[in-house]
């Protein structure tokens, strides 16, 4: 794990990756597997809302859809312009 | 849409469209000794891979000769390039579905697609650029997804390098760190394995949080 992610995120981002959270949250999920304890629960719900949080920061460039376009099946049509 | 319209939304890299008013093929242009039939099967194979991908986008149905998949049947000789190329099209298809995009008249939009599908479908990974004699390490993988898209953009609309560009640049970080419908970008089968049971386990992940 440690030499191909180091290798992954170097040749990505350009920088070696910070760890540090994901063994916090590593030690806070098998602290709640062991002692069911809630405040171990609490610090790993806080920290994938922040990391989740963090993805969204960039504004989307295009609009979302509720659900997908009505005619995504079909084949497409020699006349109708696109 | 009369010729340069067509030309200008890159119609007439559809090879059928190209081929309307010719003579239709024979029966032995379509034997097993065609490009068309080790395409077909190269893209089954390719189908039981990648299903983990097709349910994100539920319905998606991709044909031959559909919009996202025109260039495939024509030029992929390698399973494993067509594992990739098939990956960099359903990102569009996906895109599509998602979201409104305008593929046709905002150029942003399109970049921002070129830029997720270089990203997420392997192409920029350290090994392809090797074989592209392209030997950069350090934050190589933005300067390659930044040319893959605009040599995309470059391949399908009519306009000058510089419009391109600057598309690609003022759409690019928002869209490079959009890494749906995974979470995490994936740099193997293995990594893409985990997006999928991360998709699967998400209605517990949400109900968890």
């Amino acid at each position: 794990m440690g030499i191909r992610s180091l290798c992954h995120n170097y040749y990505t981002y350009g920088e070696a990756p910070s760890c540090a959270q994901w063994k916090t949250d590593y030690g806070n999920c098998r602290k709640w597997e062991k002692s069911k304890s809630e405040h171990a629960k609490e610090s790993l719900r806080k920290s994938e809302r922040a990391r989740i949080l963090e993805k969204q920061k960039h504004a989307p460039v295009w609009e979302m859809r509720r659900s997908p376009p009505m005619d995504w099946y079909l084949p497409l049509d020699d006349d109708k312009p696109k | 849409l009369d010729q340069e319209e067509e030309e200008d939304y890159g119609y007439n890299l559809f090879s059928e469209r190209r081929r309307e008013g010719k003579q239709k093929r024979g029966f032995m242009s379509q034997s097993l000794y065609t490009v068309h039939f080790k395409c077909r099967n190269m893209l089954q194979k390719c189908w039981t891979n990648m299903l983990g991908f097709l349910l994100f986008c539920r319905k998606v149905r991709i044909i031959c000769n559909g919009i996202f998949l025109v260039n495939v049947c024509n030029n992929i000789h390698h399973p494993s390039i067509m594992n990739r190329v098939v990956t960099h099209e359903l990102i569009h298809a996906f895109d599509h579905c998602r979201a409104h995009v305008d593929w046709f008249r905002n150029i942003k939009h399109l970049a921002c697609s070129e830029i997720r599908a270089a990203n997420l479908s392997g192409d920029c990974s350290f090994i392809n650029e090797v074989r592209r004699f392209k030997f950069g390490f350090k934050q190589h993988r933005q300067a390659c997804i930044r040319d893959g898209a605009i040599r995309s953009i470059l391949a399908v609309r009519k306009v000058d390098r510089e419009t391109a560009e600057k598309a690609v640049d003022e759409v690019f970080n928002s869209c490079f760190n959009d890494h749906e419908p995974y979470g995490r970008v994936p740099h193997n089968s293995k990594e893409a394995k985990y997006a999928y049971r991360d998709f699967q386990n998400r209605d517990r992940y949400y109900a968890n949080l």
